[in-house]
């Protein structure tokens, strides 16, 4: 194995970010002109335009950060147990590498069905975040839609529709699916080619420091209020704690630690 | 292919979770405060992860392959401070990676 285990259950393989410095070098400019935003860059972008284009903007921005990720995973999935074909189909059917590298290495070590699939779906849990912050986008959308489109939401998609607001309606359905299949692609191939490749490849397990960078960089622009700070401090200090007494539950223990930080701040501020 | 039968049945958990608040409970049938904290789910969940992901890669290897990795996220974020790019945090995440997997190893 060429990945430290300990490093792979903790992420959060499906991860993140931005690609093509030519392509995003000419979207960050387009962003300037909005009002919006105490700071903006690549991250962040408000205005409706056509939802094809920013999906594939979008695409672009996240696939730095998804690669790396989906290529480690590959990694492990060559070297477990599991088998290339199925770890290969469970990218794109769990679509969230934290689990599956959960499930992967569960299974590796001979845990059995529930309890593999149970601790993959705590990794997940956080999905309930954005499934409950992303209703309202949803709603008023044909039933078919609200059935098969939040299989597609991840870190990555969340994030990047969130920083979309002006997409709604049949705009948002193609926006939405854009953005989910073509980051589905992306994840996909890059878990195939780490199952093909990786195993030739010089071990790198920092590699997931490409998707952390990310992370900041998403992370730092948001910072621009006190109950923001106070949400990313307190999950920033509770998450690694609560990792270390349960290691799947970490991040989303810390997250919902944050949440409460940042209401909190903000009745202290509105008061 | 019995590992496709564990994958099936999380991409099963995993769809009911992601349509949980979608489908079956609404959104708008959540208390004010649930609703309200939702909207600092992004910043929390990030720093969550960021921070997840910092100690773990500082843990890996020696001492300087673990300072190289916090430093680097340090870089990062205020380069991120200054001017949020997504394309440099790219690189900047990459040559980290190459710097402290491939050169320091050889120089060390």
């Amino acid at each position: 194995m060429r990945i430290c285990k300990q490093t792979r259950n903790r992420h959060e393989a499906v991860t993140t970010r931005r690609a093509g410095a030519a392509i995003l070098d000419t979207v960050t400019p387009a962003h300037q002109d909005r009002p919006a935003g105490p700071r903006e860059g690549s991250v962040g972008q408000s205005v409706a335009r056509s939802p094809r284009r920013d999906a594939f903007r979008d695409v672009l921005a996240v696939a730095p950060g998804l690669l790396p990720f989906g290529f480690a995973l590959g990694i492990v999935i060559a070297s477990s147990t599991m088998g290339d074909v199925a770890g290969v189909l469970g990218a794109p059917l769990v679509y969230g590498g934290s689990a599956q590298l959960t499930a992967t290495t569960m299974f590796q070590h001979g845990a059995g069905l529930l309890a593999v699939v149970g601790s993959a779906l705590i990794v997940n849990a956080r999905l309930l975040l954005y499934s409950a912050s992303l209703a309202p986008r949803f709603s008023g959308q044909p039933t078919w839609f609200r059935l098969t489109a939040p299989h597609f939401i991840i870190d990555q998609t969340y994030l990047s529709t969130v920083d979309r607001p002006g997409h709604h309606g049949r705009h948002f359905r193609t926006y939405w699916s854009s953005l989910g299949l073509g980051v589905m692609v992306v994840w996909s191939a890059a878990v195939g080619v780490g199952v093909l490749a990786g195993p030739r490849l010089p071990s790198l397990p920092h590699l997931a420091l490409t998707g952390t960078a990310l992370f900041v960089a998403m992370l730092v622009p948001r910072l621009s209020d006190r109950p923001s700070v106070a949400a990313a401090g307190t999950a920033a200090a509770i998450a690694p704690l609560a990792a270390q007494l349960v290691p799947s539950a970490g991040i989303l223990v810390g997250t919902v630690a944050g949440m409460a930080a940042g209401l909190a701040a903000r009745s202290g501020s509105s008061e | 292919m019995t590992g496709l039968v564990p994958l099936l049945l999380l991409a099963a958990a995993c769809w009911l979770v992601r349509v949980a608040f979608i489908v079956f409970l609404p959104a708008d049938r959540l208390p004010v405060r649930v609703t309200a904290a939702l909207g600092q789910v992004a910043p929390a969940v990030l720093a969550a992860l960021v921070s997840v992901e910092t100690f773990g890669a500082a843990r890996i290897g020696d001492v300087i392959g673990g300072v190289a990795s916090v430093a680097c996220v340090a870089a990062v974020a205020a380069m991120a401070y200054r001017r949020p790019s997504l394309t440099v945090s790219a690189g900047l995440g990459l040559a980290a990676v190459l710097l402290i997997d491939v050169l320091l190893p050889r120089v060390g």
